[in-house]
């Protein structure tokens, strides 16, 4: 269900503002965790919702089912 | 008459109204207002736009204004400030995910207050973008992208870009083309 | 258009719409029914519900499957007017299923949903529940299941390949519809052990990942057959994560001996938690003897005196991962084990009754 082509797309798009991308599936749920670099920019990250949008295209489900977690969290 | 072969896909029926705004048919004598975002850069890339619009273009001038915060909406004030004084925008530079997704948010505000608008983000957003313009309900809705990274670039090779871009910019500000909202 | 009482009708009309609709991409493969506003209608008069309700839908694709849309689809499908309250049912049936709301229909696992019909509208509509009850060759059976598949493809826009996702996907896929053969299953139907009062007409689904038979006319001993079962049900490549949910359609030789044995459907339930596992060392051979903590499986490094001491590690959680269903002929002694991809969500959906003053508009 991942599309692998969009969700490396989502990683490099993080990276660019010094963000790691972590996905990890289990039971038709996605957990996915964002962590910082030491040379991330700061309130660059989008809001969780919008992260959701983008990352239920890359992950092919629901935002429902994508378990989100920031560096700050 | 035979009867039509009914077609069997799900599509959402409701439509957001049609996102642009009516453009002008060319610039000449048109007010610019330009909406930096304090990335760096930014102030310097709209702003030889601007010069070029006034130069090639006989474009009136330029009218440049700040946004409080890169990561967050073009505010009520500032939105309704640019509907009454200029005849169309341009905002950037975004060139992080929240200011891409922000600009973009923007632009779709200032369509919809009746000002064509261009968005210029770095090509390394395009995703948080679209997301956006989806949210917004302006699914496929057009932006300009540069190359990333913006900040680093000298005095010179900010005016090659803005010279690079120039005939989109206009395309897009004087274009006939139309974006129909959905959801 | 007119045409005469008995008259053939235009096959060449008829090949030109079939091609219509595969040049749209509307078809699984097969030829579809073309559907006209008037088969739509009948479809829509056979139930009481809005035909712009909308019954499922993928928002971030901007696809809406409304109950229009999928009589139209049901009617592509084949099935006959009469037919759509069961489709609709089984697609609320399916839509309690958490795996089928969360991504499941563009799994690389391609699971397959199993739709179990019971009650009366077994006989009204001729849903097959004996010889053959997987199929193919009874209308219902086939088409019913073949709309499902139809819906989503169209309704949901999940193609193959495109927002589909399968692997290899399952043969099968979209043509499981069985009816339960409540008239020779010794144990409730389906339905009833859902909570349906008995003699409803129900449908149950789930998504499966694969069916594989157990086939025992060896023995009369319950408990050898059990273990038969167990096997079947143990075996290590279908382990993924610390739980797994397994299914069974009994057939109604397998059935009638365990409850002959005094075995009612739970206690066959809780034998098969009690006894389905794998030791330590089966699990490792295979790779798959740690658990994470999202309960996924891996290859941990145990050492071989870890796993040499026979531990058994337990597959099957609680009776509710070990849904049962009757089914098939009684002339031999075998049933199928059924792969459930996620979990039955322990729901049946009454079919809901054809509204008499519509179906007369």
């Amino acid at each position: 269900m991942i599309d692998a082509g969009k969700l490396d797309t989502v990683r490099e798009t993080l990276a660019a503002d010094g963000y790691l991308l972590d996905v990890r599936e289990a039971d038709g749920r996605v957990a996915v965790a964002i962590s910082a670099t030491p040379d991330a920019c700061e309130d660059c990250l989008v809001p969780k919702p919008l992260m959701a949008d983008i990352l239920r295209d890359a992950l092919g489900v629901d935002t429902d089912a994508i378990d989100l977690t920031y560096p700050n969290d | 008459m035979p009867n039509a072969i009914l077609d069997p896909t799900g599509r959402t029926s409701h439509r957001a109204p049609a996102v642009l705004a009516k453009r002008p048919a060319d610039l000449s004598g048109a007010v610019i207002g330009l909406l930096e975002n304090t990335k760096k850069n930014a102030v310097e890339f709209l702003g030889e736009l601007g010069r070029l619009l006034v130069e090639r273009h006989n474009a009136a001038g330029t009218v440049l204004r700040t946004k409080t915060n890169f990561a967050l909406p073009v505010s009520d004030e500032l939105r309704d400030e640019f509907a009454r004084d200029c005849a169309v925008v341009i905002t950037g530079v975004g060139d992080c995910g929240s200011c891409s997704a922000s600009a973009v948010a923007d632009g779709v505000t200032f369509e919809r207050a009746g000002v064509p608008a261009v968005v210029i983000c770095s090509d390394a957003f395009r995703t948080t973008a679209d997301a956006m313009a989806q949210r917004q309900g302006a699914a496929g809705y057009r932006y300009l992208t540069t190359p990333h990274p913006v900040a680093p670039l000298a005095p010179d090779q900010i005016r090659q870009r803005a010279e690079q871009l120039l005939p989109q910019v206009v395309e897009i500000l004087i274009g006939q083309s139309t974006v129909e909202g959905s959801a | 258009m007119s045409s005469e009482p008995g008259a053939a009708p235009d096959p060449d009309e008829a090949q030109r719409a079939i091609e219509y609709c595969y040049a749209r991409g509307w078809s699984d493969g097969l030829p579809l029914v073309p559907v006209s506003q008037p088969l739509l209608d009948e479809f829509l008069a056979q139930t009481g519900r809005d035909p712009d309700e909308v019954i499922g839908g993928l928002p971030h694709v901007g696809r809406e499957v409304t109950v229009a849309i999928a009589a139209i689809n049901a009617a592509m499908a084949g099935c006959r007017p009469e037919y759509f309250p069961v489709v609709l049912a089984a697609w609320d049936a399916l839509r309690k299923d958490r795996a089928a709301s969360g991504g499941g229909w563009q799994s690389t696992s391609g699971p397959a949903p199993l739709i179990v019909v019971n009650g009366p509208v077994r006989t009204e509509l001729g849903i097959n529940a004996t010889g053959g009850v997987f199929g193919p060759g009874f209308r219902a059976n086939a088409t019913i299941a073949r709309a499902i598949g139809l819906i989503v493809r169209n309704g949901l826009g999940i193609e193959p390949q495109v927002l589909e996702q399968a692997t290899q996907g399952l043969p099968g896929r979209w043509s499981i519809c069985i009816g339960e053969n409540e008239e020779q299953s010794p144990w409730p139907p389906m339905a009833v052990d859902a909570g349906l009062p008995a003699g409803t007409s129900a449908v149950s689904a789930m998504l499966l990942r694969t069916a594989e038979f157990v086939d025992n006319r060896h023995t009369n001993d319950p408990e050898q057959l059990l273990w038969d079962f167990a096997d079947t049900i143990s075996r290590s490549g279908a382990l993924i994560f610390r739980d797994t949910s397994v299914g069974i359609v009994f057939g109604p030789e397998h059935a009638q001996l365990l409850a002959g044995a005094g075995f009612s459907k739970a206690d066959v339930q809780a034998w098969f938690v009690e006894h389905c596992g794998r030791t330590a060392a089966d699990l490792h051979r295979a790779g798959k003897d740690g658990v994470n903590e999202k309960t996924v499986r891996y290859a941990a490094q145990s050492t071989a005196a870890e796993t040499a001491d026979g531990q058994f590690h337990r597959i099957l959680p609680s009776a509710a991962a070990v849904p049962i269903a009757v089914a098939g002929a009684r002339n031999a002694a075998m049933s199928m084990v059924v792969r459930v991809f996620g979990l039955w969500s322990g729901q049946s959906v009454a079919i809901a009754e054809v509204p008499v003053q519509e179906a007369a508009r």
